[in-house]
């Protein structure tokens, strides 16, 4: 439950920032997080041992938490170089 | 031997993933708007604010625009027999000329228009506001 919330979250914050900076693409920014995400289940359920189904739900719940995380942090990227960018030149 | 072969297959998938993803997380900043300071790649003429440019309506005088949000940046005029002129209040560009030396990566975001139309009884005909992707 607490993986499904902290997923939830995060994919809400990817919406927020999205919607904020540029709100048309918000449709296109979610598909490619949700096609990334299942993409890198599949990935992770590699490692994972046990039958198909349980392998995939324990790889989504890791999976799907780092697609979001690994989008904000190309999102807060260049915010900050704004902010380097201010301070240094 | 086939299990070595899918660990190496997805640790190369994954990063390559990573990758992608940090990449179209800059998308949404590429010329759009600046997540702590909206106005940030937004000129303002001096008088200018956008919460005063909001009292701006159509059908007021010339002198009452003047009087609430100063002059412009520039002024134009459409060239057409009814002497429209086009008051320009906002303009791209603030981020890139506040900064001495131009930077190697984008600096570019979406500033805001604020252009106020005016006719030869120097009367607001028309009102045009919005965010400039580009």
């Amino acid at each position: 439950m607490k993986t499904f919330i902290t997923t939830a979250v995060l994919f809400g914050f990817c919406f927020y920032v999205t919607s904020y900076s540029r709100e048309h693409l918000v449709p296109v920014e979610i598909a490619a997080l949700l096609i990334i995400g299942l993409l890198s289940t599949l990935l992770t359920s590699i490692w994972i041992k046990g039958p198909f189904l349980y392998r995939q739900i324990k790889a989504a719940k890791i999976a799907f938490p780092f697609t979001a995380i690994f989008y904000l942090i190309g999102y807060f990227y260049t915010i900050l170089r704004v902010v380097i960018c201010i301070i240094l030149f | 031997m086939y299990n070595i072969i899918l660990k190496i297959i997805s640790v190369t998938g994954l990063s390559f993933l990573a990758v992608v993803l940090f990449f179209i997380g800059q998308l949404p900043l590429i010329e759009g708007k600046y997540l702590w300071n909206k106005y940030i790649d937004t000129q303002f003429a001096k008088d200018y604010s956008p919460e005063k440019f909001e009292l701006i309506k159509v059908g007021m005088e010339l002198n009452e625009v003047v009087n609430i949000i100063g002059e412009p940046f520039n002024k134009y005029s459409s060239g057409t027999p009814t002497l429209i002129r086009s008051y320009s209040y906002t303009n791209n560009g603030k981020l890139q000329n506040s900064l001495k030396k131009r930077p190697k990566w984008n600096c570019d975001f979406a500033w805001y228009r604020s252009v106020v139309h005016i006719n030869h009884e120097n009367i607001v005909i028309s009102i045009d506001k919005g965010w400039m992707y580009n």
